[in-house]
């Protein structure tokens, strides 16, 4: 009898620990970064002002999260990313995308990142 | 066989005495922590510099003192302040927060900014319009 017990009471041991950790998987925290750089033309190496960046964040959700700008005088940019991500995981990643007239779209991805970091990246464009 | 308990009881009571100091007398010394807190306020839209946005930094310790220093942000939205912290010997992590604030936007704030002895942290502010 006693070891009927003891065999029941392991059993609801296991069982607790497996429901807990399914719970604890699913549970998602958010990592937040910054992306900055310059946008220098590929050839001539000078600034490309007015580029459209856009950052994409991605997550182990179905969130995503978008930002963008205007690239200034000096072809400086910055913009955030937002990875929600499970409990387990802690490095979000994110795509960068560069727009401007007369020259090939530009993309950086994937572009690894953890909560508060800065990352510098620095795209070189290639005319049309 | 008496030898062995006299021997045994004092070594006993010599550890017992060795954990007992120990217990009553912490090592409460303190050390200055410095650290440095730099970077830029932007638009959280617009991505552009804020300019002459107020800076405040807090550096916190664990006795009853803390710094403050406090700057406005350049043309640039560069901005530059020091902190520290008076801790334990046996800690060396200080920690710091930054509140910045300007006509027109909602305060931002950032909490736990963990720094040691020199370090340069860079925190990047975007302010969101009221």
């Amino acid at each position: 009898m006693k070891k009927l017990y003891l065999v029941i009471l392991l059993s609801v041991l296991v069982l607790y620990s497996c429901s807990d950790k399914a719970v604890n998987n699913t549970q998602l925290h958010a990592v937040h970064g910054i992306i900055r750089g310059n946008v220098y033309d590929s050839a001539t190496k000078h600034p490309v002002f007015n580029a459209k960046v856009v950052a994409l964040g991605f997550s182990d959700s179905k969130y995503q999260s978008f930002d963008s700008c205007m690239t200034d005088s000096n072809g400086f940019y910055i913009v955030q990313v937002t990875s929600l991500l499970y409990i387990k995981n802690n490095t979000g990643h994110a795509g960068l995308e560069i727009y401007k007239d007369g020259y090939k779209i530009w993309t950086g991805n994937p572009i690894y990142f953890q909560d508060q970091d800065i990352i510098e990246v620095i795209p070189f464009l290639d005319k049309q | 066989m008496k030898k062995i308990v006299a021997l045994s009881l004092l070594f006993a009571l010599t550890i017992c005495h060795g954990c007992h100091k120990k217990s009553v007398e912490p090592d409460n010394r303190l050390h200055l922590i410095e650290g440095t807190i730099r970077g830029n306020v932007y638009d959280a839209i617009s991505k552009r510099p804020v300019v002459d946005a107020r800076v405040e930094a807090t550096g916190f310790s664990e006795v009853d003192h803390w710094s403050s220093d406090s700057c406005y942000t350049d043309s640039n939205g560069f901005y530059i302040v020091q902190v520290n912290s008076l801790l334990y010997l046996k800690n060396t992590t200080g920690s710091a927060m930054l509140e910045v604030s300007k006509d027109g936007y909602l305060p931002w704030t950032s909490h736990g900014i963990l720094y040691q002895d020199q370090d340069i942290k860079e925190v990047i502010a975007f302010l969101e319009k009221q």
